[in-house]
């Protein structure tokens, strides 16, 4: 109900001239109120080193950073590399109670899955007391659990991979999750809910098997990420070769890091 | 004060759409006597008469999630007890209708009693699941098709796109797409008021269009009114509402307590309890808990390889095939790896399928036939190799083939000379000479 109430000043006094439609084109009601709010991503202020270096496009993808195996804390880093080809699924929105002197207290949660379609994956989870907040609470911490997902080949080696490239499996609670190859066009052969993740991953066709008591939803899910997250912790024998250490992107920009950043002496 | 639901011409479209609410008219019996009402016209009659008539008020009422449920749960309590067993006794100095008494008795059912306190706790939460599928529903459904309210554009897809495009384009707020539930009644509700020429937000009647338009805009009214309680059920944040058990005796005392140890005054008492006595870290512990999520109870189901048979778990329908088909799924496939399992349950699947018995190849007109030969014969097995061990059969032949799902691999699918070989991503690294000959296949123990 607190939506209701718009930012009023754009309604009152004679905007008239322009036909029946309030004056709200200058932009202070929409970054609060609209759905969008693409405008605030201009606006990033990283607070983070990493954040800085990608900010200024030191970092030319989302692969080196994932090749030093740096903890993303911001999720605008994703956004910034990801951010049109990211799709966003609210898996499902369930209440939670908590029994408090004053009675049941009830809070939302909401579980959302995130992909590109081709080749990242992530999962969030985010409890709260309205619905939107949730669902906006679980896309962030989807978007700061990405993972890359590496895929292969199944016997020829003809257009782009499509499957799994090793057998993988993943567990959550009781609840395990294998990953099996399988020839092109077979499809992902599994139940809807990992269905669903592997499609959102950019992987075409799998065998899956699952054990464990697959009625949790929740853990088949996270067993399923946890699956998909191991394609690229699994070294294959065309990884053996030793490959030069190259310098992590802290230490070869770290002049630039050093360097106080003017935007914070402009908001002071 | 009135939870006024729409005219029955509304209920048409939201009969399908609504689970539990009763939006169509329901008759009602009063609790003590014969006298019916229809629901939801006559509620103000029906409470109004058990006001006047039996002295009996319920507490709360607008907070009562389903009221004709609830009122059908009593009286069917009351057909056996009387209302002293249930309801607290009031005395009053007057009777009714306004006149001067003395000590007249009253009996208010409030949710003191447990029972009670139950029951409505019960009816929101049906009511909250209810409004949340039919929310994830309406977030997720993509044949939305409505023309817009103000210009003559036919808006498809997603109905979060038909409330952006009336905000963006006609700053009409109605509210986020998340927050809302049961958009179409409500998107209806206000065509018709709009075309009823009144005001969304002050109600008042206009002559013509331009003028509703002219007023709405220089008034600020291009929104939904806070006050108005009929757009209350739109609102996802409504249906969370739980009010604390009444202790009315008690709550002055607490909110003495509070203002001495805290600073701050809240109207609403729950928001404080929260704050004070909710323990923070078992929050954060629930708040990343995937287990929650249970699932509604449908398993895919496995069916059986060679009837119509139906089991939720593996380990059943492996018994179910040795007794009624005298088939061990385990011992026929003991030598078999992953892929060659998958190749013969595709097998076995089109032939029971096309009605030919799987190892004889016969074909057969119908089930019941093939089932006869092959329970004579005993021919429920897995054909020879050669007829299924073709590429065709690796993919599946039922959609949704739960089958396929929850086979294991044999234990010695390692050293299976039929595997495939599986190539990664990057075939460009080459392979160290130095580190392939300490690899561990090269080392003779």
């Amino acid at each position: 109900m607190a939506d209701a109430a718009p930012a009023r000043s754009g309604f009152r006094g004679g905007f008239g001239s322009r036909g029946g439609r309030g004056g709200r084109g200058r932009g202070r009601g929409r970054g609060a109120r609209g759905r969008g709010g693409k405008e605030d991503s201009k606006e990033w202020v990283p607070v983070t080193k990493l954040g800085r270096l990608v900010r200024e496009g030191k970092i030319k993808s989302l692969e080196e950073i994932y090749l030093y195996s740096l903890p993303i804390k911001e999720f605008e880093i994703i956004d910034f590399f990801l951010g049109s080809s990211l799709r966003d699924e609210v898996l499902k929105i369930m209440p939670v109670q908590k029994q408090t002197r004053a009675g049941q207290r009830t809070r939302f949660k909401a579980f959302v899955a995130i992909g590109d379609n081709n080749g990242h994956i992530g999962l969030g989870v985010k409890c709260s007391k309205e619905v939107a907040t949730a669902i906006r609470g679980a896309i962030i911490l989807a978007k700061l659990s990405v993972v890359p997902v590496r895929r292969g080949y199944w016997g020829n080696k003809i257009g782009k991979p499509h499957t799994v490239p090793c057998k993988v499996t993943g567990k959550c609670g009781s609840v395990s999750v294998r990953l099996i190859p399988a020839p092109r066009g077979t499809g992902i052969v599994s139940a809807p809910v990992p269905k669903k993740l592997l499609m959102m991953a950019g992987i075409e066709d799998c065998y899956t098997s699952a054990r464990g008591s697959t009625g949790t939803l929740g853990n088949f899910a996270k067993a399923t990420y946890a699956a998909i997250a191991k394609t690229y912790a699994y070294l294959t024998p065309d990884l053996w070769k030793e490959m030069p250490l190259g310098a992590t992107p802290y230490q070869a920009y770290s002049d630039f890091l050093s360097k106080p950043t003017a935007r914070l002496h402009a908001d002071a | 004060m009135e939870h006024a639901k729409p005219s029955s011409g509304h209920d048409e479209a939201t009969r399908k759409s609504s689970v539990i609410k009763p939006t169509r008219n329901t008759a009602i019996k009063c609790l003590k006597c014969d006298k019916v009402y229809i629901f939801p016209a006559d509620k103000d009659d029906c409470l109004a008469h058990l006001y006047l008539e039996h002295r009996l008020v319920i507490a709360d009422v607008d907070e009562v999630a389903l009221l004709e449920e609830y009122l059908q749960y009593w009286e069917q309590e009351f057909q056996t007890h009387e209302f002293e067993q249930y309801c607290t006794t009031l005395f009053l100095d007057q009777l009714p209708d306004g006149t001067y008494a003395k000590n007249e008795k009253y009996y208010l059912l409030c949710d003191i009693l447990p029972q009670d306190y139950e029951l409505r706790h019960r009816l929101q939460q049906q009511c909250l699941s209810a409004a949340l599928q039919r929310h994830q529903f309406e977030l997720t459904d993509r044949s939305f098709s409505k023309e817009c309210l103000f210009c003559r554009t036919v808006i498809n897809g997603l109905r979060s796109e038909y409330l952006d495009h009336l905000f963006e384009k006609h700053f009409l707020l109605v509210g986020k797409p998340e927050k809302l539930v049961y958009v179409d009644e409500l998107l209806e509700r206000l065509e018709t008021n709009l075309e009823k020429l009144i005001c969304l937000y002050c109600e008042k009647t206009f002559k013509d269009r331009p003028t509703l338009k002219e007023h709405m805009r220089k008034k600020g009214h291009k929104r939904i009114n806070p006050n108005r309680r009929e757009y209350d059920k739109y609102f996802l944040i409504n249906y969370n509402r739980t009010s604390a058990p009444t202790n009315r005796k008690q709550q002055p005392q607490k909110q003495r307590q509070k203002r001495q140890t805290s600073g701050t005054e809240q109207d609403d008492a729950s928001v404080d309890f929260d704050k004070h006595f909710a323990r923070p870290d078992s929050d954060c512990e629930h708040d990343s808990d995937w287990s929650d999520w249970a699932g509604d109870g449908d398993f895919p189901t496995l069916k059986c390889l060679y009837c119509s048979q139906d089991e939720t778990q593996f380990s059943t329908l492996k018994e179910h095939m040795v007794q009624s088909h005298r088939f061990d799924f385990d011992a026929a496939t003991s030598a078999l790896n992953f892929y060659q399992r998958v190749k013969v349950i595709n097998y076995v699947r089109r032939q029971i399928c096309m009605l030919r018995c799987v190892r004889c190849d016969l074909q057969f007109d119908d089930e019941e036939l093939l089932s006869e030969h092959m329970a004579q014969e005993a021919h429920y097995s897995i054909a020879e190799r050669s007829s299924w061990d073709k590429p065709e059969f690796f993919f599946p032949y039922l959609e949704n083939d739960g089958l396929l799902c929850v086979l294991d691999d044999s234990t010695g699918d390692d050293v299976s000379t039929d595997v495939v070989r599986i190539i990664s991503e990057d075939n460009l690294a080459n392979i160290n000479k130095d580190a392939e000959r300490l690899s561990l296949e090269n080392f003779k123990l």
